[in-house]
């Protein structure tokens, strides 16, 4: 109804009142046409099956794709990120130990050596000192043989030449008492 | 004198007549061609509900290339308002999960509102969403979501829930309980209006600073100025009301399906 009479104003240009007007605007805002509301939720149902199918639904799920793509991307580059320090710690812990044991080894290796050294030359003091000591007892055996001998020998010597001396003066065993004598005094 | 005070009020009443004539909905569409006569059933704007619909396929359906797995262009700036819409209005007021799953619907209303707004600015269509009844129907459809799409997720009592706040007492809750059930039917009221009164009144400014020039002849020249300016405003607004009718809708509804305890 109110078109229709919008409709004729416009046809001949208008000669309104100023009533006339402002009644037909308050009319014309806010006329109720449900033609209008129903084409609205045609339309706006449309768009909305429309899109949830063209845009809305491939547009939501590529999001939600991607951040889970970039979450895991983080999520990957942190977890490398301790591999690689994990992988740093080892070696560092690989290289620290390597050199303990480099030390270690160096180590041991210089106390064997001292070791051996000293047992070497304890060793070697050793059988010198056996060999002087069995020096010395064979010298002193031969000493004692040789003393012996010379004990016996210069007895003879005496006896000899005191049974020479005495052999006319004296009888054998008056002779033989001065030379025991004699003995005992040497 | 008195004829030349008759004169301006003449054109005056010209000018509020054309204004009048713009903004309000018509049998037909003024093209530079002339006047195209519409169906008996299709008034202007519901053309251009169709057009602004179509012009969404063509965006939506032609322009967004969602193959790309890295957003370029248009598409990336389509994909930071549907995602606006998801993490900033959505899950904020919905909730996670049902935030996620109503994203599709706050999407349409948002872009539907945009192009329907933007469009008339352009000339030779006209603004839908300055007609009441375009409003209403959209307004509408948010109360049907927060009565049925309530009463579907938390049944009759969890509907009636959210007009009895924890906590009060019983006496109050007879004041209360009405109050709240009118509190559903004026948010969605001043949704309809909040729209269609600034697509209208916005147009009506810009309108009636030109208008100075026919009733003030090139004294109104400077108001041609005032009038780009407030169509670049006009540019912002077009905007910013469709992102208050969404934001609105999800914040209401929200609070019908989560029911503050």
């Amino acid at each position: 109804m109110a078109d229709a009479v919008h409709s004729e104003a416009v046809a001949e240009v208008p000669h309104l009142t100023h009533e006339e007007i402002l009644h037909q605007e308050e009319v014309d805002l806010f006329n109720p046409q449900p033609m209008m509301v129903g084409l609205t939720w045609l339309t706006f149902l449309l768009v909305t099956i429309v899109l949830y199918k063209v845009a809305w639904k491939p547009i939501l799920q590529a999001l939600d794709k991607r951040e889970e793509t970039i979450r895991e991307s983080l999520e990957n580059a942190a977890k490398a990120r301790a591999e690689l320090e994990d992988i740093e710690n080892r070696r560092n812990e690989i290289i620290g130990e390597a050199d303990a044991k480099a030390t270690e080894i160096v180590a041991t290796a210089k106390q064997a050596a001292v070791d051996l050294a000293g047992s070497i030359e304890e060793s070697a003091r050793k059988e010198a000192e056996i060999l002087v000591e069995n020096a010395r007892r064979e010298i002193r055996t031969e000493q004692d043989k040789a003393m012996a001998a010379l004990r016996k020998e210069s007895a003879n010597l005496a006896i000899d030449l005191t049974r020479r001396i005495l052999e006319d003066q004296l009888n054998e065993e008056k002779g033989r008492q001065l030379a025991d004598d004699m003995l005992k005094r040497i | 004198m008195a004829a030349a005070a008759e004169q301006g009020a003449d054109k005056a009443a010209l000018v509020q007549e054309y204004i009048l004539h713009h903004v309000v909905d018509a049998p037909y569409w003024s093209t530079p061609f002339g006047k195209v006569a519409l169906p008996e059933w299709l008034t202007l704007h519901g053309l251009m509900l169709f057009i602004g619909a179509g012009i969404l396929f063509f965006l939506f359906g032609l322009l967004y290339r969602h193959k790309d797995p890295v957003p370029r262009g248009l598409t990336n700036l389509l994909e930071v308002f549907v995602l606006f819409i998801r993490d900033n209005i959505c899950r904020p007021n919905l909730g996670d999960i049902d935030g996620r799953k109503m994203t599709p619907l706050f999407c349409s209303f948002f872009f539907f509102i945009l192009v329907l707004n933007l469009m008339g600015l352009i000339p030779l269509f006209s603004t839908a969403t300055g007609n009441v009844n375009v409003t209403g129907a959209l307004a509408a459809i948010t109360l049907g979501f927060m009565i049925f799409g309530t009463i579907a997720k938390n049944g009759f009592g969890g509907f009636m829930a959210a007009f009895m706040p924890h906590g009060v007492p019983w006496p109050v809750l007879i004041l209360l309980v009405p109050i709240e059930i009118m509190g559903l039917f004026i948010k969605s009221f001043a949704l309809m209006i909040r729209l269609f009164a600034t697509m209208m009144a916005g147009h009506i400014v810009v309108f009636s600073l030109i208008g100075m020039v026919v009733i003030f002849g090139a004294y109104g020249a400077p108001s041609l100025l005032l009038a780009v300016g407030i169509y670049l405003l006009e540019l912002f607004v077009c905007f910013l009301q469709a992102y208050i009718f969404t934001l609105l809708s999800a914040i209401f509804i929200g609070q019908m399906y989560h029911p503050a305890h």
